[in-house]
């Protein structure tokens, strides 16, 4: 689920079937407007002709070939076509497409992508589409539609199912209703999905205590934090924890985002300026491995840029997005997200070039697994061998502070005992119980329930965003579980480490 | 009457509680004197005299944790005259006192022979090699390569004038140190540089350099290390540092570096400095995180066949530069890397040189062998 829309694009209901512009910014389209290229149809009438002789299948062979000798004065060679000439409607990439060709080419694209999420081929493969309700989603569902709808060796077999993640509580001065309305719509009148899922931000609370109670502390929660930057990101990260469980829920191992390319290049500047240039080069990749288990997520819209995106959901005159998103209504210098994207799209006006030089610039980076137990708390990223190492002495140092202060609860302790926490204190104990018996007793360790986060089980952008909290934060239990989780596997490493034959890094590089 | 008390009375009050107030905020450091401050880099309130001691216990940390200097060694510092390269020779002079480094102190500066900027700022060089009593060597393109930048730019105009710069200027420290028999070089970029520099490269898409961008010490592999004291330090706290210490230096930007691109780029980290004042040690830390794919190998070293100087090409950058600004040609080449640039939407890739460490631009050289090719 991504906001995908441009700041301050606002489409309206009216906007889609016209000849509005795609975006308030300067985007380099040729619209519907008188101004025809020859060329064009001169391009198109070749691609109709070559495709009338050969198959389909070898429909992108001859795209590249048409791409190739564009510069060639082939007349009118549409004798034998039934297909009109189309009306130039993009310029893809250097390239003026009608509208037919122009879909067909996405199709291909998308399909190139769609590929690497399909691991066996025979069986349905199981897939949880991300919905926001913003175009770049809504185009993605229709795309995922086309590939199970197609004859022959074209058909995919996918199990489609849709999840809308609803956000109200959080940004409650936007139109909640209509996006909710139209995901429905859309999934189930439009494009024949049996159902959609529509999953309340508040579950990331867990679903035991009442959902109004719920929402306040969602809302105490992020009103706690005292930059709009890192209610972005927290909001970021309880919206792909909450797409885990879900797809947990529906057994769907791999989760499908409509991630624009526009998007991942504006996270890949941000994620870069907040810190995480360990993770970003995963989280900006068509497929994003999640360390922590083993639902992956796909981002198979990669390729696209928002005005083709835009462009072509315009012609698919299916149903207008509504007027909405997000967030990012505010000023642009509110946050450092919306900085990024700000700076990036005037780059962008300069240069189309831009997001395709980052996304090829990310492309040569990795984020390798160190070690697949250790992961961030609320983020779930890896986190470095560096972090691995100052966690681990964390844990050493507590351990011989218990062993010294055996009567005094140490404040400082492993995490620092706080009051206790009403939502998740139930789970604590049972775990702290664990806890106890692998430490080998000792009274200290049952005052040190870790109702709070420990910071050194967070990356370090994460630790900014933790130190954003104006109080004590109730955070989701998801993360102090992770935190408690993490804690623990580092103490019973550190037990066992003396027989572990390889403990650094060297070794588990391989893991 | 009444009015005219109560209003006093108001003030007084407002006073006494911005007094109260006042007494309150005390140097968040030394709890002693009153703060006149706010750190750029964490907010906090201090004193000059804190501000001092964090300042300089930083960059004097950076120094002792990276092992950037040995006992003995001889280093020339990179001075320019402004600011970072005032506030560097200031400190360290100061540090190699205070910490016995055992250091010896050059002041090594270059004269790119540009009428009415570096004539200027070397003035200030002289001024400081004067004040802190080390050796100062200045070295000018006109003897090096027998051509000033007023000269080049005059030949070639003003595009592409800072690829030959940065390029001369590179290897102009390098033959500089070489004749003070030093053994290491320092250069005043700071932490906003380098983080400029990261984001510069990620968005030209410049891997080799993006790897070598964020290294404090670069080009080790030679006879002549360069480091970078200051890759924590704010520029904004070297500022206020030369600011409070009244430090001479010259502030005036080069008059042949219209660099639209890397403006963006500071104008973008000004912006996001504002939201979060970590935030460039938060894009150093990435670009330290940065794991690259193995295939992006760094390119091989080897001698230049005519200078001797390291590159990675039968002839340096410098020696290639010259010889089409001798024959007439660098025009027409530099136009057609120009162009190239252009096409992979590179436009100002070669500006500001010195920012980038190691070996000149990559792209660069492979683009001008491969027309001479």
């Amino acid at each position: 689920m991504s906001s995908e829309e441009l700041p301050s694009c606002g489409i309206s209901d009216n906007d889609i079937n016209n000849t509005v512009p795609v975006s308030t910014r300067k985007v380099q389209i040729t619209p519907n407007d008188n101004t025809q290229c020859v060329k064009c149809l001169y391009n198109v009438a070749n691609n109709v002709k070559d495709k009338k002789i050969t198959k389909k299948e070898k429909k992108e062979q001859k795209l590249k070939e048409e791409n190739n000798d564009n510069s060639d004065n082939n007349n009118n060679n549409n004798n034998n076509t039934t297909k009109p000439i189309g009306k130039p409607i993009i310029n893809f990439r250097s390239e003026q497409l009608c509208w037919e060709c122009y879909r067909e080419l996405i199709l291909k694209k998308f399909k190139l992508n769609i590929v690497k999420v399909r691991e066996c081929k025979r069986d349905a493969e199981k897939l949880l589409v991300a919905l926001s309700g913003g175009t770049c989603s809504s185009m993605l569902l229709e795309l995922l539609k086309q590939c199970t709808e197609g004859s022959g060796k074209a058909k995919m077999f996918l199990d489609i199912k849709c999840v809308h993640i609803d956000e109200s509580s959080i940004t409650p001065y936007l139109n909640h209703n209509d996006t909710i309305e139209f995901v429905k719509q859309f999934t189930t009148d439009k494009l024949g999905f049996s159902k959609i899922e529509i999953i309340p931000l508040e579950d990331i609370l867990g679903t035991s205590t009442p959902f109004e109670e719920r929402t306040k502390q969602l809302q105490q929660q992020f009103n706690d934090l005292s930059s709009e930057t890192s209610k972005e990101d927290l909001l970021l990260y309880y919206r792909n924890q909450l797409l885990i469980q879900v797809a947990h829920k529906l057994d769907c191992k791999k989760v499908i985002l409509g991630t624009s390319s526009n998007r991942l290049a504006v996270q890949l500047v941000a994620s870069t300026s907040k810190g995480r240039g360990f993770s970003v080069p995963n989280e900006t990749s068509v497929i994003i491995e999640q360390p922590s288990n083993d639902i992956k997520f796909y981002q198979p819209m990669r390729d696209f840029l928002l005005k083709e995106i835009f462009i072509y959901y315009r012609h698919l005159n299916i149903l207008p997005v509504p007027v909405m998103f997000s967030i990012l209504k505010l000023k642009p210098k509110h946050s450092i997200n919306t900085l990024c994207e700000d700076f990036l799209h005037c780059l962008q006006d300069i240069s189309n070039q831009t997001v395709h030089t980052l996304l090829r610039s990310v492309d040569k980076l990795i984020s390798p697994s160190i070690d697949s137990n250790y992961n961030c708390s609320i983020c779930s990223s890896s986190l470095t061998s560096e972090e691995i190492k100052n966690l681990e002495k964390v844990i050493l140092d507590n351990k011989s502070k218990e062993n010294n202060s055996n009567n005094n609860n140490d404040k400082n302790g492993c995490c620092s005992t706080k009051t206790e926490d009403s939502s998740c204190c139930s789970t604590n104990k049972v775990q702290d119980n664990n806890n106890n018996n692998n430490n080998g007793g000792g009274c200290c360790t049952t005052a040190q329930l870790p109702t709070t986060v420990n910071k050194e089980t967070l990356c370090y952008s994460c630790k900014i965003l933790y130190r954003d909290f104006k109080s004590t934060p109730n955070v989701a239990p998801y993360i102090k579980d992770n935190s408690k989780q993490l804690l623990t596997t580092s103490q019973l490493k550190n037990e066992i480490k003396d027989f572990l034959l390889n403990s650094d890094d060297e070794d588990e590089n391989d893991n | 009457m009444e009015n005219s008390n109560n209003s006093t009375n108001t003030t007084n009050t407002a006073a006494a509680t911005t007094t109260t107030k006042k007494k309150s905020k005390l140097c968040e450091i030394c709890n002693v004197s009153r703060p006149v401050l706010k750190r750029p880099k964490t907010g906090e309130m201090i004193c000059k005299e804190c501000f001092y001691t964090v300042f300089e216990d930083e960059i004097h940390h950076t120094i002792v944790s990276n092992n950037l200097f040995k006992r003995g060694d001889r280093v020339a510092i990179g001075a320019s005259g402004g600011k970072d390269s005032t506030v560097l020779a200031e400190i360290m002079t100061l540090l190699n006192k205070k910490y016995d480094y055992g250091l010896d102190l050059f002041l090594l500066s270059i004269d790119e022979g540009i009428t009415g900027y570096r004539d200027d700022s070397l003035e200030t060089v002289k001024r400081n090699q004067e004040q802190y009593q080390i050796p100062l060597k200045i070295l000018s393109y006109k003897e090096l390569y027998n051509w000033t930048m007023d000269d080049i730019v005059k030949e070639i105009g003003l595009k592409g004038n800072c690829t030959f710069c940065g390029v001369f200027r590179r290897q102009a420290l390098d033959r500089g140190a070489v004749m003070l028999k030093a053994n290491k070089i320092v250069t005043g970029h700071n932490a906003d540089d380098i983080a400029e520099t990261v984001l510069m490269n990620l968005l030209r898409g410049d891997i080799p350099r993006l790897q070598r961008c964020v290294n404090i010490i670069t080009g080790s592999e030679g006879a002549l290390p360069r480091s970078k004291p200051f890759k924590y330090t704010y520029q904004k706290e070297i500022v206020m540092y030369a600011y409070f210490k009244k430090l001479d230096y010259f502030s005036t930007e080069c008059i042949y570096a219209p660099n639209a691109y890397r403006g963006h780029a500071r104008d973008f980290l000004k912006d996001l400095e504002a939201v979060r004042p970590s935030i460039i040690i938060d894009i150093i830390h990435s670009a330290e995180n940065f794991h690259f794919r193995e295939e992006n190998k760094m390119p091989v070293q080897r001698n230049c066949i005519q200078c001797g100087y390291i590159c990675s090409n039968d002839i340096c950058m410098a020696c290639d530069l010259l010889k089409n600004l001798n024959s007439g040609l660098a025009k027409v080449k530099l136009s057609i890397n120009l162009k190239r640039g252009k096409d992979s939407n590179n436009n100002n890739n070669n500006n500001n040189n010195n920012n980038n460490s190691n070996n000149n631009n990559n792209t660069l050289k492979l683009e001008s062998t491969s027309v001479t090719n």
